[in-house]
């Protein structure tokens, strides 16, 4: 009898671990669904949230309090709209060093010093937060109506490259000039942080770099939702950061990166 | 020595007890036998399903992060979310006032006009470091276009404490005089880099009268507009912080350019 034990308990015993196994399996992936479900639920509440704080913001300040009721007249939003831009670039004429200045109804991004256009790059696509669809455009208007600081910028290439090169001791050490390799095509992508939370990327057109781009994007993406996933499991509200991404040819990109001085001025046109 | 007969009879008692109880010995060898391969691929099919459930998860969870999440934050926000969500703000608005439509075409052209003085009154030059090429403009109108060169970005290091960068000032700046057939007063690092001898300041080895060409324009600070030897690097940059141009493009904005003229550089 107790060498039979084993015979009537083993199959018992798999049959058990398999039920175990099974039953952890379904909770498992109940939880995962659990925890996956209310990730995206307050991914996609998290920019209703940072809608309800820059209205209550704009609430709060003298400008936006006394017009709050929708505004359905279309053009009179469009005049708004050009007058803050203007006011914004103005303001920005008054200074020597380089600024940008995104112009989105006419698809173009310049570079100006004193008020004079310096350099014009076009605009081939643009994409955004959803949630500057969705915001009441006053808010937007009084924003973008004085100009941005650019706080930080994360770049796939180098602002100067400098050469090093030392002095030789007489002339028959003397080198030959060093033409720089031009040809040389980096993917150009910025991303340029706004001190008033707000993200301008520039992106360049075409497919040339598309894989390196993407790689680089998804890096990103990666960092930012480890950050929001961190945020969930510590019982914060995660923050927010609308953002703006033009696309426009590499040299452009190049050009804009290379001329703005470190926190740089800049102003957009919604 | 008893014990040890006692340990060998028993040794011996145990090695030979499988072997003299032969039906017991296969009930309790040959069947292990039998499940063995079958306890195996159970282990193994259960192992293979938690990894299995275990890469799931991974590439769940990584689809979440990159894809799903960014997806999701960026999704416009439905209208009843919205309404949820302002319904306090809204509740609290101040009363409706009229915006004055005319007013503010008022104050736009009022601007644009403001904008439009910014505008140089005398001809003006926007040199574009990154793409080593220029333009001579007139108002709004373009003049003149064409390539130049623009400091290397290179570090020339004499020692420790003597060290000079060779790059173009970025910003506005205006034409402090106009000459012509210039003759180039050598600085010191133009013997550095040769791996000459520094000579004393007015030495009548830093003087020479090819290098510019046949205009300058000077900038300030020792940086000039003129032209080069070196017509072939013309679009690269290759100079030590000043602008060299092509002899036609140098004359026209040698003659277009006023003195004081603005030059944008970026």
């Amino acid at each position: 009898m107790k060498e039979l034990q084993p015979k009537t308990g083993e199959p018992k015993k798999a049959k058990g671990n398999s039920r175990w196994f099974s039953t952890s399996a379904i909770v498992f992936l109940i939880l995962l669904f659990a925890v996956t479900a209310y990730t995206l639920v307050m991914a996609y509440l998290t920019p209703v949230k940072k809608i309800e704080e820059l209205t209550k913001a704009a609430l709060y300040s003298e400008k936006v309090s006394q017009n709050l009721a929708p505004i359905q007249d279309t053009s009179l939003l469009n005049l708004m709209k050009k007058e803050a831009f203007l006011k914004s670039k103005l303001t920005m004429a008054a200074q020597d060093s380089v600024c940008i200045v995104v112009n989105l109804p006419d698809s173009i991004v310049t570079l100006e010093i004193q008020g004079v256009t310096v350099h014009v790059a076009r605009i081939s696509k643009i994409r955004k937060s959803g949630m500057l669809d969705k915001i009441d455009p006053r808010i937007l208007i009084r924003r973008f109506s004085s100009p941005q600081n650019v706080d930080s910028v994360m770049a796939t290439f180098a602002k100067f490259v400098f050469t090093h090169k030392e002095a030789p001791a007489d002339t028959s050490q003397q080198t030959q000039l060093v033409i720089p390799d031009t040809a040389t095509i980096e993917p150009a992508y910025v991303k340029m942080f706004l001190q008033d939370d707000f993200i301008l990327t520039f992106r360049e057109k075409g497919d040339q770099n598309k894989k390196v781009l993407d790689k680089f994007v998804r890096n990103i993406q990666w960092n930012n939702s480890i950050d929001f996933f961190k945020s969930i499991l510590g019982f914060k509200v995660p923050d927010y950061i609308p953002w703006i991404e033009v696309r426009i040819p590499a040299r452009d990109i190049r050009t804009i990166y290379r001329s703005i001085p470190e926190k740089a001025l800049l102003t957009i046109r919604m | 020595m008893n014990n040890r007969f006692n340990n060998i009879e028993t040794n011996t008692f145990k090695v030979e007890d499988p072997q003299t109880e032969e039906p017991k010995q296969e009930s309790t060898i040959q069947k292990p036998k039998m499940r063995t391969p079958k306890k195996a691929i159970k282990i193994l099919f259960i192992t293979l399903k938690t990894i299995g459930l275990a890469a799931f998860s991974v590439l769940a969870f990584m689809v979440l992060l990159v894809y799903l999440i960014p997806y999701f934050q960026n999704v416009k926000p439905s209208g009843f979310v919205m309404k949820a969500a302002s319904a306090s703000i809204v509740a609290d608005s101040g009363a409706i006032v009229e915006i004055d439509k005319n007013k503010l075409l008022k104050n736009i052209e009022n601007l644009e006009k403001s904008l439009a003085a910014k505008l140089p009154k005398t001809n003006y030059l926007i040199i574009n470091t990154s793409d080593n090429r220029f333009q001579l403009w007139s108002g709004n109108k373009q003049i003149r276009k064409g390539l130049c060169s623009t400091g290397s970005y290179t570090i020339l290091k004499k020692s420790d404490d003597e060290k000079w960068v060779f790059k173009t000032p970025r910003g506005v700046f205006k034409i402090r005089n106009k000459r012509t057939s210039p003759v180039w007063v050598k600085p010191d690092w133009a013997f550095v880099e040769e791996g000459l001898p520094i000579p004393p300041p007015r030495h009548e080895s830093r003087y020479d009268n090819a290098t510019l060409g046949d205009y300058a324009m000077s900038l300030g600070d020792g940086y000039m507009i003129h032209g080069t030897l070196y017509k072939r690097f013309l679009g690269m940059p290759v100079t030590h912080g000043c602008i060299r141009m092509g002899d036609e493009d140098l004359e026209i904005v040698f003659n277009n350019m006023p003195l004081s003229g603005k030059v944008f550089i970026y």
